[in-house]
């Protein structure tokens, strides 16, 4: 049975805007998302996932499905962007206040804080994770997806995608309670 | 029991589905404490907001993408080249059973017929404007015989074998254009007028060593091996009538002066026809008789130290061998010819019994005039022979014919007057000629002696009867 993306990618290397533009809705909240729990900043976020997008374009002939799912790619691009913008900004994770959340709707400014700052770890705690734990979990809870679709995402079996997620938790937790725990 | 990635998976999906949490860690006690920690921490994942970019942002995403896209060259439509359709579609003819085309050996064999398919087509293409002596004129040969072969409608054969014979002619032409020394195959129409000869109208020059086979008449198709010279003369290495049947054998004309007769056949093929050149003895009175002529005789080689009887001027001397007149005659050093006899006016009777020795065996003359691919196996030899000279490892040698730069110099020393044992004596390994058209009687009885090579010494038995 042939990749779902791969009639997509195939019309994407002629060059047609279309295949490109429908790429672009499957998985730019996709990226994002990887993108904005990884950083915590949404302008980041939404600037990073438009350079994704920009590289897939200036590297679709070198793509293949059959080698690697197009999302685990776009993840892999995402991934090594936050390490460069990091790099170059020679600081350490910058935690924003959420831009979208206003004054006047914090109900209880003492709740809301804790909400945050308890936001805040749990993002930095993601970055203790390896790479394929972080994919999952951040598929599984933040953008609600199954087992079944993870594992097509990301080229992988629902035992494999079972199994990132318990050690992927686990290791959060630990992250979480002071440990650190990359594998 | 489970284990904990199932747990924890099924327990996560009861949680999704708006489960109570402590329903699920009842059903795995044994794994409450540590599941309890892992789905407090998925519920606070869950909790987090869904955070989605703004709507300009993601404009100005796809407008970003949109601009690479246009920056980039991308190919218009990815057609293979031809040799990869090629590829393709021979694969696709030879593709094989999963089980065979799984073999390497066979893939390899595959693909080396293929290749040798391919190369024989390029040279078949190549050759297609080579001329005689070139390398690739055999595979031309070759590939028009093949096509003769494979032809079976008598129409398309005969047309497809005049466009041959154009060839041919055109060949010729070409390489007396060109200047070149070159020695092919030619048939058509032979005329003789004052003297000259010439294949539909290409003239050509007989020699003292061409080697005439049957018997030829003016007007008959013949079947002629020349060779082009540099000076654009074209000699004949030899000649014998196309196999219709009548030329060979056969009385020539009356008039002399379109028919000729030039050599019986006993003379040339002994060992073949000997019977037949005794059952003939008497030339036709109007024949042309070609003495003195060296050029019109035909010639009966005798290959190493043939032995050849006594050409001499016996003037048809029936008697005991009392021949009075020994013809002693040296070749001509510079061609190497073997002994011609010439005017022998009375029967001409030549009992070849060194067979082995007398066949006429010229350069380049196939022993049997009706196996052409004997000739194109000559060509083939001829074309590995010549494979150093190409190479370049080997000094080039000339294709002349080789009758001319290798025949030897025969000796023929007739024993003076041997009271009708003239005594021929051939020493060298060269082709020694009898004169066909000798009207005497001379017996060539070399091989009896014993000395078939090697310089033999026969008797030439003058009791010719």
């Amino acid at each position: 049975m042939p990749h779902p993306d791969a009639e997509l990618l195939a019309r994407a290397k002629r060059g047609e805007e279309a295949a490109f533009v429908e790429l672009y809705e499957r998985y730019r909240l996709s990226v994002h998302t990887y993108i904005y729990y990884r950083t915590n900043d949404r302008n980041l976020s939404e600037e990073l996932t438009s350079e994704v997008f920009t590289r897939l374009v200036r590297k679709i002939q070198t793509l293949t499905v059959d080698k690697s799912p197009l999302l685990a790619w776009l993840y892999t691009v995402a991934h090594n962007l936050i390490v460069d913008s990091y790099r170059h900004s020679q600081t350490s994770v910058w935690l924003p206040l959420d831009e979208g959340v206003e004054a006047g709707d914090m109900a209880d400014p003492t709740v809301e804080v804790d909400r945050r700052l308890r936001k805040s770890q749990l993002i930095e705690a993601l970055n203790c994770l390896t790479e394929a734990q972080r994919q999952v979990i951040v598929l599984k809870f933040m953008e609600g997806r199954s087992n079944a679709e993870i594992g097509q995402l990301l080229g992988k079996d629902e035992g494999s995608v079972k199994s990132l997620q318990h050690r992927g938790l686990g290791a959060l937790r630990r992250a979480l309670a002071g440990e650190s725990e990359t594998q | 029991m489970d284990t904990i990635e199932t747990s924890l998976d099924i327990c996560l999906a009861r949680q999704k589905a708006g489960a109570d949490l402590d329903e699920c860690l009842k059903d795995y006690p044994e794994q409450a404490a540590e599941l309890a920690g892992l789905l407090a921490l998925a519920a606070e994942l869950r909790a987090l907001p869904s955070i989605e970019p703004r709507a300009e942002a993601v404009a100005d995403g796809r407008a970003m993408m949109l601009a690479a896209i246009r920056q980039e060259s991308f190919p218009a439509v990815v057609v293979p080249s031809w040799p990869q359709r090629f590829v393709e579609r021979v694969e696709a003819i030879f593709r094989l059973p999963p089980n065979l085309g799984s073999q390497p050996m066979l893939r390899f064999a595959l693909g080396i017929v293929i290749a040798v398919l391919l190369l024989s087509q390029v040279a078949v293409a190549a050759s297609a404007n080579s001329l005689p002596g070139d390398a690739l004129y055999p595979v031309k040969r070759s590939w028009e015989q093949m096509r003769l072969t494979f032809t079976f409608a008598p129409a398309q054969r005969t047309e497809l074998a005049d466009q041959f014979t154009d060839t041919r002619r055109r060949e010729v032409a070409a390489l007396i254009a060109q200047g070149r020394e070159a020695t092919t195959e030619i048939e058509g129409t032979l005329i003789r007028v004052d003297g000259a000869w010439s294949v539909d109208g290409l003239s050509i020059q007989p020699q003292a060593t061409t080697v005439i086979e049957g018997r030829l008449v003016s007007g008959k198709p013949v079947h002629v091996q020349i060779h082009t010279l540099k000076d654009g003369r074209v000699v004949a290495n030899w000649i014998k009538p196309m196999a219709s049947g009548s030329q060979t054998g056969g009385v020539a004309p009356a008039n002399g002066d379109e028919g000729f007769l030039t050599a019986e056949p006993a003379a040339v093929t002994p060992a073949a026809k000997p019977a037949q050149a005794i059952e003939t003895p008497e030339p036709p009175a109007a024949a042309e008789n070609l003495q003195g002529n060296p050029e019109t005789t035909g010639a009966a080689p005798a290959a190493g130290d043939a032995e050849v009887g006594p050409q001499d001027d016996n003037s048809g001397q029936k008697d005991d061998g009392a021949q009075t007149g020994m013809a002693t005659e040296e070749p001509p050093a510079d061609k190497g010819a073997g002994e011609v006899g010439r005017g022998n006016h009375g029967k001409p009777t030549a009992t070849p019994v060194a067979p082995g020795h007398n066949k006429p065996n010229p350069p380049g003359k196939p022993r049997s005039s009706k196996s052409g691919s004997y000739t194109l196996l000559q060509e083939w030899r001829s074309m590995f022979n010549n494979l150093p000279t190409w190479l370049g490892i080997a000094p080039a040698k000339s294709q002349a014919p080789s009758r001319a730069v290798t025949a030897p110099r025969t000796s023929v020393q007739a024993q003076g007057s041997n009271n009708g044992n003239p005594s021929v004596t051939a020493k060298g390994t060269g082709n020694a000629y009898a004169n066909g058209a000798n009207n005497g009687n001379a017996y060539a009885n070399g091989a009896s002696n014993g000395n078939g090579s090697g310089g033999g010494s026969s008797g030439g038995n003058g009791n010719n009867k």
